[in-house]
C-alpha cells in the first residue's frame, strides 16, 4: 500500500504507544517527586553518616546509565522472587533515576533560602522542623518549579529507553512496526514528529516558567 | 612632580559633533547636538544624569549608533545607522578609523580579568600591528612605570585595588597612542581614598601630552583645574560652554545656575 | 563466579570500546556546542535559524531515538557507516545541542563592558571572541559541560541496542549465556560505569580549579 495510507493505518498504534509513554512519565514523575523528599533530607541531614548515605545514593544513580539501572530491576529482582510487570519495572527504574536529580533540585532550592530566614525563625524559637515546613520549604519551592518541569520533559523523552525492558511505548511500537514493514524512514519520521509535537511546546512552556519564576 | 609621561602620545586632532540626534523610543537623548573641540583641547562635559553626556562619548566609540548627524574625529567620520549595505560598510570603516584615533577609559575599568596586567596592555597594540613585539612590550613597561605600577606587571586585575585597576586601564588606553582620550566618569566607581591617585594621573597626562581629551566627570574641582573648556549639557543639548572660570563662577544661563546650586547643596 | 580469561578479555574490550566512544563523542561535542552557541548569537538570521532547528531537534528527542534514526534511516538514503561511527556521531550531536544552550548562556553572561573594552582597543572580531569572551565564558560553562560529559558516557550504553559490543552489550551477553549470574552481571555493570565516571569528575574538577585561579573578588577596598 502507498506510504500515505500506510501512515494512516499505523497512526492508532503509534498513538497508543504515545499514551503509554505519557502514562509512564506521569507515574514515574509522581514517584520521583515523592521519593526525592527523603533522599533530599538524607542529603541535608546534620548527621554525617546520613549525609554520606544520601550522597552515595545520588552519585550512584546519577553516574550510571538509566539502561543499566533498568536491567538491574528487570533481571535482578526476579532472582529475589520479585516478579513485576515490565511497565512497573519501567516506572520504578525511571522514577528512581530521576529521584536523584530531583533530590538535588530540592536541595538547591533549600540552600537558596537566605540564612537570615533561619536566624529569624530561631529567634522566634520555632524549632527546626516547623521552620523547614512553614518557612523555608514554601520559599525554596518556587524557583525549583522550572527545573522540575525540565525534568518532566527529560523523563518523557527517556521513556523510549523502556523499550529495552519490553514496554510498548511510542518508541517500542515504532520498532516493532518497522521490523514488520521495513518502512523505517516513514515510521521513524512519524515517531520523531510525535515526540517533537509534545516536546517542542513543552520546552517553550518550560522556558516561560524559567523566565517567570527564576531558576535555582 | 610633573614627570613627563612615557613615549609620545599622538598629537591631538579635532572633534566635531554636527546636529547629532539619538533617541531611545520616545525618549530623546541627543537633540541636534553640536559642538566642536580643537586639537589638543581639554573639554569637560557636565550635567545632570540623563543629560546625554555619557552618550556623547559612547557615540564617538560606536557603542551607540546615532540616528542622524555627523561626528567628525580628525579624518574619520562616525555615521548614523543606515539601511543600505554600502552605507553600513562605510559606517563600519568610519568606526574602525575612529577607534584608531580614540582611546577610552570606562567607569567600570573593564580590564580583561583572565589576562595579566602586561597582557592587558599589549593585546591591543599587538593586534593592530603598530610596532614589533619588543617595542610593544617596552612601551607597555614604561607606561606601567609612569603610572607607578611596574611591580604589578605580572599580576591579575583581581589582585589589584580599584584605583590600581583604573590606572592600568588608563595605561592600556594610552598604549594605543590615541590622538583623542575619552574618560567616562572614571572615578565614580572608586573609593574616595583612591579617587585622588587616579585624578593625579589624569592631571599628569593632561600636562605632558598634546592629545585632545574629553572628560565626563562629577569632580568639579578637578574639572576646573584641568579643563580648557567646560560644556554644560541638559536633555541632549549644549546649554552653556566656556572656560571653567566663567561656567562655574559666573554662569550665563539659569539652568546652569540651577544645576550648580544643586551640586552645592549636596556638598559635591 | 569463575570467568575464563577469554571472558575477562571480552569484558575489558567492551569497556575499552565504551571509553573510546565516550572520549571521541565528548571531544567532538564541545567544539560543536561552542560553535553552535556562538551561531545562535550570530548577526545573520539564517545562521541563527538553522542552528536553532538543530538544537530543538536534538534536544526534543531522546538520544536513543536519534541513534536508531541514524542507524536505520541513514542506510535508506544511501549513507552506510559502521554502527560505532553512527553512534559516536549521534552522541556528539546530541550533547552538542545541549552544550550549545549552555555556551550561549555563558557567552551572554560575560559583562558587556568586556566587548566594549575590546572594541575600544580595535580588536578584531576573531580576537575579541576567542581571546576575551570565550576564556571568560568557559568558566561558566565548565560545570554543565562536566555533567554533559558524564551524560555522554552514560549514553554509550544505548549503543548496545544497535549491536555495538561496548560494556553494556558485553555484560548483557555474559548474563544471557550464563557466564555470569544476573545480579553479579548487572550490579557489576553499574560498578563499571561508576569507576569510569571517576576520572571524568576529577578532570572537570581540575579544569574548574584552573579556570578560577585568577578570580579573587575584584577588590575596591584596600590598596
Amino acid at each position: 500500500m502507498s506510504n500515505t495510507s500506510y501512515a494512516w493505518s499505523v497512526l492508532p498504534a503509534l498513538l497508543r504507544g504515545l499514551k503509554v509513554s505519557v502514562e509512564a512519565t506521569g507515574l514515574s514523575m509522581a514517584l520521583a517527586l515523592i521519593a526525592g523528599v527523603p533522599v533530599c533530607l538524607l542529603r541535608i541531614s546534620r548527621l554525617r553518616a546520613l549525609r554520606v548515605m544520601g550522597v552515595a545514593i545520588i552519585s550512584v544513580i546519577r553516574n550510571t546509565p538509566l539502561l543499566a539501572q533498568l536491567y538491574v530491576y528487570f533481571y535482578v529482582l526476579p532472582e529475589f522472587h520479585i516478579e513485576l510487570s515490565p511497565l512497573v519495572v519501567g516506572v520504578l527504574g525511571l522514577g528512581t533515576h530521576f529521584t536523584a536529580y530531583i533530590a538535588e533540585t530540592y536541595r538547591a532550592g533549600y540552600e537558596s533560602v537566605p540564612a537570615g530566614q533561619w536566624e529569624a525563625a530561631a529567634a522566634l524559637n520555632l524549632g527546626r522542623v516547623i521552620t523547614l515546613g512553614r518557612i523555608v520549604a514554601p520559599q525554596a519551592l518556587r524557583p525549583t518549579i522550572p527545573v522540575l518541569a525540565n525534568y518532566l520533559l527529560a523523563m518523557f523523552k527517556d521513556t523510549s529507553v523502556l523499550t529495552a525492558v519490553t514496554v510498548t511505548e511510542l518508541f517500542g511500537a515504532t520498532i516493532s512496526l518497522s521490523n514488520e514493514s521495513f518502512r523505517f524512514t516513514l515510521l521513524y519520521s512519524m515517531m520523531g514528529l510525535l515526540y517533537l509535537a509534545v516536546c517542542y511546546p513543552a520546552g517553550r512552556i518550560v522556558a516561560l516558567l524559567e523566565r517567570r519564576l527564576g531558576s535555582v | 612632580m610633573t614627570a613627563k609621561l612615557a613615549p609620545e602620545t599622538a598629537a591631538g586632532i579635532p572633534v566635531e559633533f554636527r546636529d547629532v540626534c539619538k533617541r531611545y523610543g520616545d525618549h530623546v537623548v541627543l537633540d541636534e547636538l553640536s559642538f566642536a573641540v580643537s586639537p589638543g583641547e581639554r573639554v569637560v562635559l557636565i550635567g545632570p544624569s540623563g543629560s546625554g553626556k555619557t552618550t556623547v562619548l559612547r557615540c564617538m566609540m560606536g557603542f551607540e549608533r546615532t540616528d542622524s548627524g555627523l561626528i567628525q574625529i580628525g579624518d574619520a567620520a562616525v555615521l548614523p545607522s543606515g539601511r543600505g549595505r554600502a552605507q553600513q560598510r562605510r559606517a563600519r570603516a568610519g568606526l574602525r578609523a575612529a577607534r584608531d584615533h580614540v582611546g577610552m577609559v570606562f567607569q567600570q575599568f573593564n580590564l580583561f580579568p583572565h589576562l595579566t596586567v602586561m597582557q592587558n596592555l599589549t593585546i591591543g597594540p599587538r593586534h593592530s600591528r603598530q610596532a614589533s613585539h619588543a617595542e610593544t612590550e617596552q612601551r607597555a613597561r614604561s607606561l606601567l612605570d609612569d603610572v607607578g605600577l611596574a611591580s604589578k606587571a605580572e599580576s591579575y586585575p583581581g589582585q589589584l585595588s580599584g584605583g590600581q585597576q583604573q590606572r592600568v586601564a588608563i595605561a592600556r588606553a594610552l598604549a594605543m597612542r590615541p590622538a583623542v582620550m575619552l574618560f567616562d566618569e572614571v572615578t565614580s566607581a572608586l573609593d574616595p581614598e583612591t579617587v585622588g591617585e587616579v585624578l593625579g594621573l589624569i592631571r599628569r597626562i593632561a600636562e605632558s601630552s598634546t592629545m585632545t581629551m574629553l572628560l565626563v566627570t562629577h569632580e568639579m574641582a578637578f574639572a576646573a583645574e584641568v579643563a580648557d573648556r567646560v560644556i554644560f549639557m541638559e536633555q541632549g543639548v549644549v546649554v552653556e560652554q566656556g572656560p571653567p572660570a566663567q561656567v562655574f563662577n559666573s554662569p550665563q544661563e539659569e539652568r546652569t545656575r540651577r544645576f550648580l546650586r544643586r551640586l552645592d547643596d549636596k556638598g559635591a | 563466579m569463575h570467568l575464563t580469561s577469554y571472558e575477562i578479555h571480552t569484558i575489558l574490550t567492551g569497556i575499552g570500546k565504551t571509553v573510546v566512544i565516550a572520549v571521541l563523542a565528548n571531544v567532538m561535542a564541545f567544539p560543536i556546542g561552542i560553535a553552535a552557541g556562538m551561531a545562535r548569537l550570530s548577526r545573520w538570521w539564517i545562521v541563527r535559524f538553522v542552528t536553532g532547528v538543530y538544537i530543538e531537534v536534538f534536544r526534543g528527542t531522546s538520544a536513543l531515538v536519534q541513534l536508531f534514526y541514524g542507524y536505520f534511516v541513514l542506510p535508506q538514503i544511501g549513507i552506510h557507516l559502521g554502527s560505532m561511527t553512527v553512534g559516536t556521531v549521534v552522541l556528539a550531536l546530541n550533547a552538542g545541542a545541549y552544550a550549545a544552550e549552555t555556551a550561549r548562556g555563558a557567552i551572554q553572561s560575560v559583562p558587556s563592558g568586556q566587548m566594549e573594552a575590546a572594541a575600544a582597543l580595535n580588536l578584531s572580531w576573531l580576537t575579541t571572541r576567542f581571546r576575551i569572551i570565550l576564556p571568560q565564558a568557559w568558566r561558566t560553562m565548565l560545570p554543565s559541560f562536566g555533567n554533559l560529559a558524564i551524560d555522554v558516557l552514560k549514553g554509550t550504553s544505548f549503543l548496545s541496542l544497535v549491536g555495538v559490543p561496548e560494556a553494556t552489550a558485553t555484560i548483557t551477553n555474559m548474563s544471557l549465556t550464563h557466564a555470569l549470574k544476573p545480579d553479579s552481571a548487572y550490579v557489576g555493570l553499574l560498578v563499571i560505569y561508576l569507576v569510569l565516571s571517576i576520572p571524568l569528575v576529577i578532570v572537570v574538577h581540575l579544569l574548574e580549579r584552573r579556570a578560577h585561579r585568577h578570580l579573587r573578588p575584584v577588590a575596591a577596598k584596600a590598596t
